[in-house]
């Protein structure tokens, strides 16, 4: 893994723990509401159509959650 | 060069709860379906129409949920790539499709999935399994999945038996949903993906160039430039055969009020910003907005980081998207 990987993924933690550091607040089952609506997921919100575009033209893949076929697109 | 994409989503959606039969189960089952059309073009004449029509069915009571979707993509490409080796331009249907199921009665879950992608010369099947655990009464979600992918590449008009490259993929992923506080999520997400097996594309060949002329070859000369100084010798690409990729993935879902009436009530759009994609096993990441309105909703999300390989030359995109929900009747279910 190059230096410039490690860097990124170090200031990618440290800018996670930061947000962590804000506070993480304990949520009641009953104050849950607004997490529960639909557009409140952890998927990319773009759709499948861009995902698979920007996949195709980088060659990138990951940050989705379920299974991902590949195709001879690129 | 300069790529442009543009990407119009025509979705349309419903739902439905079905009644609740308390006298036989106690069980509630909904049913949702979603249809989605994307259109992708660019600079380098490639243009690809997606439909795409999903369904969900889940139990909320009971645990158990499943999913569908299939789409077809319709390809028209005479890119450089296509040029440069003096093919024709050529057009492409590719059929993808994928089920799963899930059991999750309490805080631990289990979801069992399965895709397939087929082309004339390029076939895909994988299948994932993914493990989920809430925790401090579901302050916390952490997942775990493996998948493993399994591609045959060809050539079209040849059948596999006769020519055929295989690719093994590995995906090993780890997630954590956070609750920051009652209108917003971080989602964490890390991804490792080892590939092994041969991913040279069979129509790709790489120009050769006598010793002396090589070094007055400049960076993005035109393919006709190109014909006229290359030898007559044309060796196929050779990708390596391993290749390891990892990603890590940041999301934050704000909720937030948004406008209740107007032209744009009912709309969503997203912006990505223009980005480099970076050598293989770099990461790259750019950040997008998206804001919708049913009746009151909102939220900002941030696009995932992940690795990739430019396999060609630096490219910029700019892509765009809005979709606009159309509510159905209830399908009783």
């Amino acid at each position: 893994m190059g230096r410039s990987t490690i860097r990124v993924l170090f200031a990618s933690a440290g800018l996670v723990l930061a947000v962590l550091a804000g506070g993480c607040a304990h949520v009641a089952p009953y104050e849950r509401g607004q997490l529960a609506r639909p557009d409140m997921v952890a998927g990319d919100m773009a759709g499948s159509g861009a995902e698979h575009a920007r996949a195709v033209r980088e060659g990138a893949s990951g940050g989705s959650i379920g299974p991902e076929s590949g195709c001879g697109c690129n | 060069m300069l790529l442009f994409g543009m990407l119009f989503l025509v979705p349309g959606r419903a739902s439905a709860q079905g009644p609740r039969d308390e006298a036989s189960t106690g069980s509630g089952v909904a049913v949702g379906a979603a249809t989605e059309v994307s259109a992708y073009g660019d600079s380098d004449h490639v243009g690809v129409v997606t439909p795409e029509a999903s369904i969900s069915v889940t139990s909320p009571s009971t645990g158990w949920s499943g999913s569908g979707s299939y789409l077809v993509d319709v390809i028209s490409a005479a890119s450089v790539d296509i040029v440069s080796t003096a093919s024709q331009n050529w057009h492409e249907v590719r059929h993808a499709g994928n089920v799963s199921v899930g059991y999750k009665p309490h805080d631990f879950g289990v979801q069992l999935a399965g895709a397939i992608s087929s082309e004339p010369d390029y076939l895909s099947l994988t299948g994932d399994g993914t493990l989920t655990l809430d925790f401090d009464q579901k302050n916390y979600t952490a997942l775990f999945g493996y998948a493993y992918g399994h591609d045959t590449a060809g050539v079209t008009g040849t059948p596999f038996s006769v020519f055929s490259l295989k690719l093994a993929r590995h995906s090993f992923n780890a997630g954590l949903d956070i609750p920051l506080d009652r209108s917003t999520l971080l989602v964490l997400i890390g991804d490792l993906v080892i590939e092994s097996g041969d991913q040279s594309k069979p129509y790709r060949y790489i120009p050769m160039f006598a010793p002396d002329v090589a070094p007055t070859i400049p960076n993005g000369l035109n393919v006709d430039r190109v014909n006229t100084l290359r030898l007559p010798e044309r060796p196929r690409e050779q990708l390596p055969l391993n290749r390891e990729r990892a990603s890590l993935t940041a999301r934050i879902a704000h909720h937030m009020e948004a406008e209740r009436s107007g032209p744009a009530k009912g709309c969503m759009a997203t912006a990505g910003a223009s980005r480099h994609p970076r050598p293989m096993r770099a990461i790259s990441s750019r950040w997008g907005a998206a804001s919708c309105s049913d009746r009151t909703c909102g939220g900002i999300s941030s696009r995932p980081c992940r690795s990739g390989s430019a396999r060609t030359f630096p490219t910029t995109t700019r892509t765009g998207n809005g979709r606009c929900p159309a509510t159905a009747p209830a399908i009783a279910s």
